[in-house]
């Protein structure tokens, strides 16, 4: 069997960074609190310590480490409900309303104004799991009941004739190609029934948008 | 649930005569989270001579956010509070008394708009200028009989694992040594129906945990809500929830569990978990599976939350990674995967939507000083022809002065977005936010707090926050 180096190679290639990153990951850690610390920050911890332990008489969990804030939504499930006493763990030290208590009032980060006004829809458009976290009921449709999205302006929904010339308004051709073959189908996000009077009677518009594959067009 | 305005301001004024009388009370100790060893000098939560003890917080925040919106300077201020109340009683342990409620006032005169606005918010939906949420108040009386652990009276958020907001009353029964009932009901509390009236909507339920081993934990669960609907929108809707879920600690650093749901006597969906953490290379690993088995079409506010807006949810699965790593006491790394896939990719539409999503989060602390930590994060999602990306640096130093902490952080954001349906602006749209924030304590347990963000994207934001928190 004559050797095939470039076979060899190309699943080094695959192989190798993923021992590298095993071998990254299984490094021996320190656990904050019990690694041999500089006198520095020996003394820092013990000042701390002095100072904390009038407060608190639990030490801190050492999974509440580094990167805690963005991880813990993936362990609070198991840990709140774990067997033998429910919550038990997370009550040690947590009241009951902590959770509701950040989650009603403190945003995520990309939960900019521009978020507000413009990009929110992308995200709740795949994953409306995330925007449960924390928006309780009827949370949208509170403001697109009573609000134009932006994009409803200008030529919008008008006829411009102002040059002599026919144009139309913009709202027609976002509606109906977006650029594809697919409508605009967050048009029914307000617009249940199509509004137009040249549209047949009963035209309603479904949440699915199922122009082509209920076999209407 | 809005909140009468007399009403809301009587709230307003009890709170600032607690904002100001409560910190001439005696001191209690504050019971959070904080880093210290374990040693043995450890003290035992200190019992106070007084029936009751009251714990909680107080926080208070302006926020003004200017812009310029077609060729004029526009700005907007609205008012926030939230209160927090924790009542106990330390010695018999009786009586408790829980209640979180937020306030909100808006200073500008934006109420009821219906073109576009760009400080538009839920706020400004609502009719008053003043709006206010009641997330929890209720009283629990514990051990009220030998099998009466606990019975909870008033709005209470989740008595089991379904977030749902209810009026009414909750009690765990203590059936056996290794089982507990919880069985609750009243009516269910929507914050943003449009035409709610208190009362027309309501829920009961009950949950069973039976634990045959230390180590496992199998709980069962039933939910029925009755929604009622506008009658030019459908009929009422009710639906009947189960689940069954199976907890397990394998090791002391290995758990799992797997959890079933049925709604109206069908497969709802199935979601499992598994948690391992390796001590010694101070690593920690998670993973998830969720499959949703059926299209869910409009159900119970409780159910599907979002259907008036986002049509129905069509089946799909997901698979989520997540693993955290220390190196040493400096480095912390976050890396994590999702992946939601639609069962029929057939059924593709505008809210339903296959994508993946990779996120790092890189975390360097106390490295050149005590209390300095700079964390760097990026974010990747893809959903077809919708893409969007962001990264993300901050840098944090708290710091004591005469044993206050404060603390100072500043950062900037970067969000791109391939492709978003609501302008036509082009194929990417940017948006860089830089944040500048800091806290400074005032006496124990009460700091101040102020931010100032300032954003590039279509429009050129400008937001300033200034508040307070008081814990008690």
């Amino acid at each position: 069997m004559i050797f095939n180096w470039l076979t060899w190679l190309r699943i080094l290639r695959v192989i190798a960074p993923a021992g590298v990153l095993l071998t990254v990951l299984m490094l021996p850690g320190s656990p904050r609190g019990q690694e041999t610390k500089s006198s520095k920050n020996g003394q820092a911890d013990q000042r701390h310590a002095e100072s904390a332990v009038k407060k608190i008489p639990f030490p801190r969990p050492q999974s509440h480490a580094g990167n805690w804030l963005q991880y813990h939504g993936a362990s609070a499930d198991l840990y709140f409900n774990e067997a033998g006493g429910r919550g038990k763990a997370c009550y040690t030290c947590h009241e009951k309303n902590d959770c509701i208590d950040c989650h009603n009032t403190m945003m995520p980060r990309d939960h900019s104004n521009t978020w507000r006004t413009l990009s929110h829809g992308f995200q709740a458009a795949g994953n409306r799991e995330r925007c449960s976290m924390c928006h309780r009921q009827d949370y949208c449709v509170r403001c697109h009941n009573e609000t134009e999205p932006r994009s409803h302006r200008g030529r919008w929904n008008s006829v411009n004739f102002s040059d002599g010339t026919a144009d139309s308004p913009t709202h027609c051709t976002w509606c109906h190609y977006d650029g594809g073959f697919a409508p605009a189908d967050n048009c029914v996000v307000c617009h249940r029934v199509a509004r137009h009077t040249s549209a047949p009677v009963g035209h309603n518009i479904s949440s699915s948008l199922n122009c082509w594959t209920a076999g209407c067009h | 649930m809005k909140i009468k305005n007399s009403l809301l301001h009587s709230i307003f004024f009890v709170s600032l005569f607690i904002l100001f009388v409560i910190p001439v009370l005696p001191p209690c100790y504050l019971w959070a989270a904080d880093a210290v060893p374990f040693t043995k000098n450890t003290l035992r939560r200190e019992e106070t001579e007084t029936a009751f003890t009251v714990r909680g917080s107080f926080s208070t925040k302006y926020v003004y956010r200017t812009t310029e919106f077609s060729g004029a300077q526009v700005n907007d201020g609205d008012f926030f509070e939230q209160l927090r109340l924790d009542v106990t009683a330390p010695k018999k342990k009786d009586y408790e008394i829980h209640f979180l409620g937020a306030a909100r006032e808006s200073l500008g005169n934006d109420q009821g708009q219906s073109g576009f606005s760009p400080f538009e918010d839920i706020s400004d939906t609502y009719s008053s200028k003043v709006t206010g949420y009641i997330y929890d108040a209720h009283l629990d009386i514990n051990n009220l009989l030998t099998f009466l652990p606990q019975v909870r009276i008033g709005r209470q958020a989740g008595a089991r694992d379904e977030p749902v907001f209810f009026d009414g009353i909750a009690a765990d029964v203590a059936v056996g040594r290794r089982l507990n009932l919880t069985v609750y009901g009243g009516a269910a509390a929507h914050f943003y129906e449009i035409n709610d009236s208190w009362g027309s909507d309501f829920l009961h339920g009950a949950g069973i945990d039976y634990s045959p081993f230390n180590s496992t934990m199998l709980s069962l669960d039933y939910l029925d809500v009755h929604d009622e609907r506008d009658p030019f929108l459908g009929a009422d809707q009710g639906d009947q929830h189960y689940s069954i879920a199976l907890r397990q600690r394998f090791t002391p650093f290995l758990r799992a569990m797997a959890k079933y749901r049925s709604l109206n006597k069908e497969p709802r969906d199935i979601k499992a978990r598994v948690i391992q953490a390796f001590p010694e290379a101070d690593l920690e690993l998670s993973l998830s599976y969720f499959k949703q088995f059926r299209t869910q079409n409009e159900l119970s506010n409780e159910f599907s939350p979002y259907f008036d807006v986002l049509g129905q949810s069509v089946p799909f699965q997901s698979y989520d990674v997540k693993v955290r790593k220390m190196f040493g006491r400096h480095y912390a790394l976050d890396i994590g995967y999702f992946q939601r896939s639609l069962v029929e990719a057939r059924e593709e539409n505008a809210f339903n939507r296959d994508y993946k999503r990779a996120f790092t989060v890189f975390e360097m602390a106390d490295l050149l000083y005590d209390g300095l930590t700079f964390s760097l994060s990026g974010d990747y999602w893809d959903a077809g022809e919708r893409k969007s990306a962001s990264a993300g640096f901050d840098a944090e130093y708290k710091f004591k002065n005469k044993m206050k902490k404060a603390k100072i952080g500043m950062g900037t954001y970067y969000n791109l977005y391939k492709y978003d349906y609501y302008v036509q602006l082009g194929e990417r749209q940017k948006v860089r936010t830089y944040h500048l924030n800091g806290t400074v304590p005032l006496t124990k347990g009460l700091f101040v707090n102020a931010k100032y963000e300032y954003e590039q994207s279509i429009e050129d934001y400008q937001t300033f926050k200034i508040g307070m928190r008081y814990d008690f």
